[in-house]
């Protein structure tokens, strides 16, 4: 007799055919009628198997952390705000580039420098100094003010 | 005189979910107060321990609940969810890497004689099979659970666990071949005592 067959007998779904062999082993089959009673044992203690019982507050903690996990999504929902910022940024940036070349084209006084200084004289290295000392700028205040303002009023880490 | 009887029919599931999708939030707790213990002991069989085991249940819920939007309404609602808890059982398993305490032959054997009343008996039996459960896979707990704590058929196992229901078949032999080869291991032949 096969393990399966054994544990279909216990299941109730063997066929006709195995009980018969299976009865006629447990009269004659002193070996088979041990090992039968072995897996019938471990069987009737797995049909009593008791279902576990969760702690008492088990659904309200459940029901708090499912709350919570869904005002987090919510939060996360107004993450325009990066969005929002960079436009201004680039509004400011692009609005400090005109200035910057409408001051440069208003260049009236002529100054006579020494050769290690007249790149000075180039526009083009004017202009992307004060390109990137302006960006310096609104990454300073973007850091020390704009952050930490939206980070406080929305509770969210930007 | 005749008198009316009321008949109040179980809502099910399935209609449960419908009222959450439709923005009934009470329908959680629902699903929560039906399914826990269920779910709550899948995972304590496989995790092997209560406090884990509330930690993989809890975690299941939640995943099922964001899911939900996504549940097929035609499927049944269990066998969706206790994949999901078998999955996240396993997969706490996996990262926590439990080490299954261990006990001698000798203490185990005495204990298993020392009490006769029903329900120190019931904690013996828990108390046995748990650690025997300990010592078998994952794999085998879950075919062992699912089949005898609510006597799910071999399809719908099959289902949770994402294989065939013949594999389910000679998985579940086997698993209760190791089940009792680890229960003989630690009682001896006082298995019979626990019964």
């Amino acid at each position: 007799m096969k393990e399966e067959e054994i544990f279909d007998i216990l299941d109730g779904l063997a066929s006709e055919e195995t009980i018969i062999r299976h009865q006629a082993l447990l009269i004659n089959d002193e070996a088979y009628r041990s090992l039968f009673q072995e897996y019938a044992d471990t069987h009737a203690l797995l049909e009593a198997m008791p279902m576990e019982k969760t702690a008492v507050n088990f659904t309200d903690r459940l029901i708090d952390q499912w709350e919570l996990s869904q005002a987090l999504v919510l939060e996360r929902k107004p993450s325009k705000l990066p969005f929002y910022f960079l436009i201004g940024a680039g509004i400011i940036l692009i609005a400090s580039l005109l200035v910057v070349f409408s001051m440069s084209n208003l260049s009236t006084v002529q100054v006579d420098l020494n050769p290690t200084l007249s790149i000075l004289r180039n526009k083009l290295f004017i202009n992307s100094l004060l390109t990137i000392n302006s960006i310096l700028i609104l990454k300073f205040l973007d850091k020390k003010f704009l952050k930490p303002y939206f980070e406080k009023k929305y509770h969210v880490s930007l | 005189m005749w008198h009316p009887i009321n008949v109040k029919i179980k809502e099910t599931d399935n209609s449960i979910i419908q009222r959450i999708l439709s923005g009934d939030k009470s329908g959680y707790r629902e699903l929560a107060n039906r399914h826990k213990d269920y779910a709550f002991t899948v995972a304590y069989k496989i995790v092997g321990t209560r406090e884990d085991a509330e930690e993989v249940a809890q975690d299941a819920f939640i995943q099922a609940f964001h899911a939900l939007p996504n549940f097929n309404q035609e499927a049944k609602f269990t066998t969706w969810f206790y994949r999901i808890v078998f999955n996240a059982a396993l997969m706490f398993k996996r990262k926590k890497n439990i080490v299954a305490e261990d006990i001698t032959l000798s203490e185990a054997a005495q204990e298993a004689t020392a009490d006769t009343s029903n329900d120190l008996k019931t904690n013996e039996q828990k108390k046995y099979i748990q650690q025997a459960l300990n010592q078998l896979s994952p794999d085998d707990v879950t075919m062992i659970t699912l089949f005898y704590l609510k006597e799910q058929s071999l399809e719908e196992i099959a289902q949770i666990v994402g294989i065939s229901a013949e594999t389910v078949k000679v998985k579940l032999c086997r698993a209760r071949k190791r089940l009792g080869e680890e229960m003989k291991r630690i009682l001896g032949n006082e298995v019979r005592t626990l019964i």
